[in-house]
């Protein structure tokens, strides 16, 4: 028995990790205070429902610099990826004020123009101002 | 033997799986997917089929794959068991299901393999369903099967593997589905074991590396290392994972995922418990 639960820690260490792991994440940042792509899944066929992909997202202001202040634009990047971490395709690569916006995304093509096959997606969106940054990441599935 | 065809019909009868050439198995990502020219494992059956050959006893396998940073809404995951036939070579079958942000995917693998000296060949079938209803739209589903073929050959301790995955295929979507070529080499000796990949999937090619080094004696305890590097554009990403024998009989492996486009931050984990029966 006391074999059997010598051998038996390593793999409780491993679950711990695991709902370590399972409990970090979250859609709430620092310069991002909300953000959500919708719809999901979307279809881009071109029948004029759900043929794209919108993120609405809310940018806090930054707590140094003058509310919109030009020291205080925020650099979004949104890139959309692969379940194997590929870049597909840069959808968005601008500068916003803070505040709250719906910005239509994504119409499913790759950065030749090429339709790419249904799955599931991630949405890779940064944002940058110039004190502080926040990275995450949004699932999205596509259909066709 | 008299066993050995109606459970081969079987196989191929309830064949159906998603092909997507990602690591779901603890050790497989640990090894940076890195594996169609290991051996004996149930989790690496979907890389190569000529893999089941080498099993040596009954064994099953699960796997679970989650991701946080955000993406804890995507679940990947696979389950399976191998079944030496004795000398009409070995099969197995490879459950997988990918689930998240309102899509679905599932479906099974059945390789089956045999020895001929120091040369395996393997064969497998592959299909799968997927599903997905967009709102206010009608549900969207379809499936695909495609067919496997493989080989392995040992050299020493060298180890060569080959394999075709979805070398014939089809989808009622009409999807274009392009065969993945994946050829590597392995290195399986004293305490170390390393593999270097090539793949290509039409215009996506990639090398991949695995490196385990075993710790502890009679097999128990194994860190591992492994990199997927595109030949061209991006993505690509380092793993670490460690595995640990228990009782001779029971193995539990553990990898984390670094992509390189995430900022440097461990973005999945993969982690899957495997019995030898």
């Amino acid at each position: 028995m006391r074999r059997i639960m010598r051998k038996s820690i390593p793999i409780l260490l491993l679950l711990l990790i695991i709902l370590q792991g399972l409990a970090s994440g979250s859609y709430e940042g620092k310069v991002i205070e909300r953000a959500r792509a919708f719809p999901s899944p979307f279809s881009p066929n071109g029948d004029g429902k759900n043929d794209s992909l919108f993120l609405s997202i809310s940018l806090r202001p930054s707590t140094v610099l003058p509310i919109y202040s030009e020291g205080d634009r925020i650099k979004l990047s949104v890139l959309v990826m692969d379940l194997r971490w590929r870049v597909l395709t840069s959808v968005f690569d601008g500068f916003l004020l803070p505040g709250s916006y719906e910005i239509k995304i994504w119409d499913g093509k790759d950065r030749e123009g090429r339709a790419v096959p249904r799955g599931v997606y991630i949405l890779r969106v940064e944002a940058r101002s110039s004190e502080r940054r926040d990275l995450l990441h949004i699932p999205v599935s596509l259909v066709r | 033997m008299r066993w050995t065809l109606p459970i081969l019909f079987l196989l191929l009868l309830f064949s159906h799986a998603f092909g997507q050439e990602i690591p779901i198995g603890g050790r497989s990502a640990g090894l940076g997917g890195a594996v169609v020219a290991q051996k004996g494992e149930v989790g690496f059956l979907p890389w190569n089929p000529a893999i089941a050959s080498s099993l040596r006893s009954p064994s099953i396998y699960i796997s679970y794959a989650g991701m946080f940073r955000g993406l804890e809404g995507i679940s990947v995951g696979e389950a399976g068991f191998g079944i030496p036939f004795g000398p009409a070579g070995s099969g197995g079958v490879v459950l997988s299901w990918l689930s998240g942000a309102g899509y679905e995917e599932g479906g099974l693998i059945t390789p089956i393999a045999r020895e001929f000296g120091p040369i395996s060949l393997g064969i497998g079938i592959r299909g799968g369903f997927w599903s997905a209803k967009p709102e206010g739209e009608g549900r969207f589903s379809g499936s695909r099967w495609g067919l496997d073929i493989g080989t392995q050959a040992k050299l020493g301790p060298l180890r060569f593997g080959l394999s075709v995955i979805n070398a014939r295929s089809t989808s009622s979507a009409g999807e274009t589905i392009s065969p993945s070529i994946l050829a590597g080499i392995s290195s399986m000796s004293g305490s170390t074991v390393w593999e270097v990949d090539i793949s290509s999937t039409g215009d996506d090619k990639v090398i991949r590396f695995g490196y385990e080094y075993l710790i502890s004696g009679e097999g128990d305890l194994r860190v591992r290392a492994g990199m997927e590097y595109p030949f061209k554009g991006n993505g690509g990403y380092v793993s670490i994972g460690i595995g640990y024998l228990s009782l001779g009989w029971q193995t539990i492996d553990l990898a984390f995922l670094y992509p390189f486009e995430a900022g440097g931050e461990a973005i999945g984990y993969r982690v899957s418990v495997g019995l030898r029966l």
